[in-house]
């Protein structure tokens, strides 16, 4: 089963793309491109001419893919979440190095934000890791999703968890790190055709993971937990429709002003109640 | 395995003797040859080691005679103080002075065995021995390039052999005099070696160092005074299976002050930032094997007797702080040795707190800390040496064109920091252990702990990378590439493979090496475990086929930087928007002096904080 999940996960994630892509049109009273636009996407990509600035940052591209798509099996295999969440942190460590290794202004201004970025939403999944631990008395995936459901003992971390995706999806309003209309998708910028792929496809996975951390939350109860995805995804769309993009130092002061104290506080909470 | 011991504690004082007076080649091979009995013996120790304490008792005469060393260094560190008027150094050190001469002249204690070796001092030889031989193997190069006298190389190379015995003697103390002598003893050869350029800054970082590592001096002396009135006893061991009072919880108190002080914790913190103003294998080996690798050292010693304690909890939270703080002033720094240094001071915060902390997973995570944090930053300080004998590189906005120059140094720069924070690697490992045991206490204290070692984790891995915003861009101007000295790829790779073996083999090693340590530290079980090349620990894992595959991912890294294979895709210039100006890349500081202000601040501010909520409970 969970084999089949790894297998289709790229499917999968570029389905939920198609899906938000259309989800956000209806938001915004259009009729929106077909649910496999994605796909077409990905084919006349595949087409184009590619131009590389150098190997090294081509390549690490799609290490950058290999790493994500390691990190997703790995927490579709029920493997410890610690783990799971640095080898995802090593997949993006790979393309800031990739960013970093390029003379574009563009190229280094995304990297330094998306690290930036990295440090505000890392620990935040670090903490529900902690909270899944708390709740069902272990760190992996395959034991959390027999455990009692989460999501009662931590609501707050649920929030925090939907703050950190919207980061992690570069969502508006923290979508900084790839800014299309300044800094022209910041860390992206240099990779075409047939490398491009690989961070687009990446970036399909990154949805399954996301959600997955949301579903967690349901524990054995998996209706329950498919609700809390499926609210999780319309939220953090909500709000993408509805704010503008905010600067990335104001991401950071978000964070440590709102999301960070209600984490902490809920934690402390429910640790005294029980 | 009591001459091993001893070999241990003479031969880095023998060969450094002889090392001292010979020159040329025959200093090459002499002190090869040492180290690498040194590594030998240190490796041998481990396996003839079975029991869980071996106690070795000298003639009280020894004693005796070592009493007046310590008179000695007191004189000494009272000239330097008259020299250079400074009344701190003058103060404390005559302080020491008076509180051991009253001890010698007006305490009467039954002496007892000065010598106690057990798993922990094992594990400390181990690292002494091995990272620290290799860095003086390094240090051969990197003295070929320093520009100095023929006699003064060789006084380096043995200042620093003679280091490695100090630090394998201090490790295995029981007697409180014997402690105190080793202490200050590597004070006396951390202010030389800090000083060896002999320039006006140098000078002064020494006497900064003096100063301070002085405070922790006295802090032992007068616990030695105490002891011997009060409390009846110079033996650390006895002292730390006694009945909680009051003065014992003083006297642990003054021992963690020292720790503090050795191991650089703000308000200490100046002097090991000042120590890169010596040659670079001075750095590289007081942050990955000796003196501030005591301070952890040091609260492995009073875990147990500690665990559970107020004071533990109150002192592991404002370390746990300062482990945060100590990463975000590092962002402010474009000096590599200096982010390097901030960098250390941070991670032994950690290291301290969860020795403090008590569990014997967080001590394994402790112990795991102290040995991969000192290969990584001994790979990267001797990169950091490297860069400034080789390319005449200090800073970070230097970096630029490196990869062209010398690719290994360019990526192992790059692999030292991926080693501290991404799996599998020892480091890493660590900092998963560190979350998994916090997260098993509760309340305050758990939320409070598990959110700062994961913000303090991020923050430093924010500065790791931020630093090598330039490190790899490649122009297509062609610089030339420069070789590197033979003793610099030997101790670089030496690390690095080091490194790499270990990541591969972390779950016996965690759970058959590090796991019995602790559970013979915290006397209880740490729940750790390794099946195969598994690890299992308490409501986590670490699956063999997870270690391989993130191993594959950053051979496949390592295999990149070297290798790139041949792409058919046109090569282009990077995107400029049609701007015509020169590109000119800077680094990232993110915080400013208002920033750090607050910062102070703030952190002030909550160790006036913790200090209040643990007095009010």
């Amino acid at each position: 089963m969970s084999y089949l999940a790894i297998f289709l996960a790229p499917f999968l994630g570029g389905l939920l793309y198609g899906f938000e892509r259309k989800l956000k049109a209806r938001m915004q009273g259009r009729k929106g491109p077909p649910v496999l636009q994605p796909f077409y996407d990905f084919f006349k990509l595949a087409g184009k001419r590619t131009m590389i600035v150098s190997r090294y940052h081509a390549y690490l591209g799609v290490l950058h893919f290999v790493a994500t798509y390691i990190a997703l099996a790995m927490l579709l295999l029920g493997a410890d979440l610690l783990i799971v969440i640095f080898t995802h942190l090593s997949a993006t460590l790979f393309l800031v190095v990739a960013a970093y290794s390029i003379p574009s202004v563009f190229s280094q201004i995304g990297a330094n934000r998306e690290l930036v970025l990295v440090s505000v939403y890392e620990p935040i999944f670090a903490l529900v890791a902690v909270c899944l631990f708390l709740s069902s008395g272990s760190f992996e995936a395959s034991s959390i999703l027999g455990g009692t459901p989460a999501i009662y003992k931590y609501p707050f971390l649920f929030l925090a968890l939907l703050a950190a995706i919207a980061v992690k999806l570069k969502k508006s309003p923290f979508d900084a790190a790839e800014a299309h209309q300044e800094i022209v998708g910041g860390m992206e910028i240099e990779y075409s055709g047939i490398y491009f792929e690989a961070l687009y496809t990446a970036k399909w996975l990154d949805y399954i993971y996301a959600y997955a951390f949301c579903f967690l939350f349901g524990g054995s109860n998996y209706l329950l937990g498919i609700s809390l995805a499926v609210f999780a995804f319309f939220v953090i769309n909500l709000f993408d429709n509805s704010t503008g993009r905010i600067r990335y130092v104001s991401v950071v002061s978000f964070f440590a002003r709102n999301i960070y104290p209600i984490a902490i506080l809920n934690i402390i909470v429910t640790g005294w109640m029980i | 395995m009591e001459n091993l011991a001893f070999t241990l504690f003479m031969l880095p004082f023998l060969g450094g003797a002889a090392v001292f007076v010979t020159k040329g080649a025959m200093r090459e091979y002499l002190s090869s040859l040492v180290v690498f009995v040194l590594a030998i013996v240190a490796v041998a120790s481990y396996f003839v080691f079975d029991s869980s304490t071996l106690i070795i008792g000298f003639n009280p005469i020894i004693s005796d005679v070592l009493m007046v060393f310590d008179f000695a260094l007191f004189a000494y560190f009272m000239y330097q103080g008259l020299k250079n008027r400074d009344t701190t150094i003058l103060l404390l050190s005559s302080l020491q002075l008076v509180l051991l001469l009253i001890f010698v002249l007006f305490g009467e204690v039954k002496s007892t065995p000065q010598i106690s070796i057990d798993k922990l001092s094992i594990m400390m030889y181990l690292l002494i021995n091995i990272a620290g031989g290799v860095i003086v193997l390094y240090a051969l190069g990197y003295m070929k390039d320093e520009d100095t006298s023929e006699s003064k190389r060789s006084y380096f190379l043995a200042l620093l052999l003679a280091f490695l015995g100090v630090m394998n003697l201090i490790v295995s103390c029981d007697n409180l005099e014997w402690f105190f002598l080793s202490f200050e003893l590597t004070t006396l050869f951390s202010f030389l070696l800090i000083g060896f350029r002999k320039d006006e800054v140098s000078r002064a970082n020494a006497l900064t160092a003096l100063r301070l590592n002085l405070f922790g001096g006295a802090a032992l002396a007068l616990m030695i005074v105490i002891c011997g009135f009060f409390i009846g006893t110079l033996s650390i061991s006895s002292i730390l299976s006694m009945q909680n009072s009051y003065l014992i919880m003083f006297v642990f108190a003054l021992f963690s002050f020292a720790a503090i002080v050795k191991g650089a914790q703000p308000p200490f913190s100046s002097w090991l930032l000042g120590a890169m103003v010596a040659p670079t294998p001075v750095s590289a080996i007081l942050h990955s094997s000796t003196m501030v690798k005591i301070a952890p050292f040091m609260m492995l010693k009073i875990s147990y007797a500690l665990h559970g304690s107020f004071f533990a909890k109150i002192l592991s939270l404002f370390l746990l702080a300062s482990f945060l703080f100590s990463a975000i002033l590092a962002l402010k720094e474009d000096s590599f040795k200096k982010i390097l240094a901030y960098s250390t001071i941070s991670l032994l915060a950690l290291m301290m707190a969860l020795a403090l902390y008590g569990t014997a997973a967080a001590i394994s995570a402790s112990m795991l800390l102290i040995v991969f944090h000192g290969i990584s930053k001994a790979l990267l300080f001797l990169q950091a040496g490297i860069l400034e004998k080789t390319f005449h590189v200090k800073s970070v906005e230097d970096f630029g064109g490196l990869w062209q120059k010398s690719r290994t140094t360019a990526f192992l720069i790059l692999f030292g920091f991926l080693s501290i924070v991404i799996p599998p690697f020892g480091a890493f490992l660590a900092k998963w252990l560190a979350l998994e045991s916090f997260s098993a206490s509760s309340g305050i204290y758990m939320a409070l702990s598990v959110v700062s070692t994961a913000l303090g984790g991020v923050v430093l891995t924010l500065l790791y990378f931020k630093v090598n915003f330039k490190l790899a861009i490649s122009t297509h101007t062609m610089d030339k590439r420069i070789g590197l000295r033979f003793w610099y790829k030997f101790s670089s790779w030496f690390f690095a493979f080091l490194l790499a073996i270990f990541a591969l083999l972390v779950a016996p090693i965690t759970a058959d090496f590090f796991a019995p340590i602790a559970e013979s530290i915290s006397k209880s079980s740490s729940h750790i475990r390794s099946a195969g090349l598994n690890l299992f620990v308490n409501g986590g894992s670490f699956y063999f086929w997870e270690i391989l595959l993130t191993f594959a991912l950053m051979t496949a890294f390592a295999l990149l930087s070297f290798f790139a294979p041949k792409s058919s895709a046109d090569i282009s210039s990077s995107y400029y928007c049609a701007e015509k100006k020169e590109l000119k890349l800077s680094a990232f500081y993110f915080i400013d002096e208002a920033f750090e202000r607050k910062a102070v601040y703030v952190f002030a501010f909550s160790l006036a904080a913790i200090l209040i909520i643990g007095v009010a409970l």
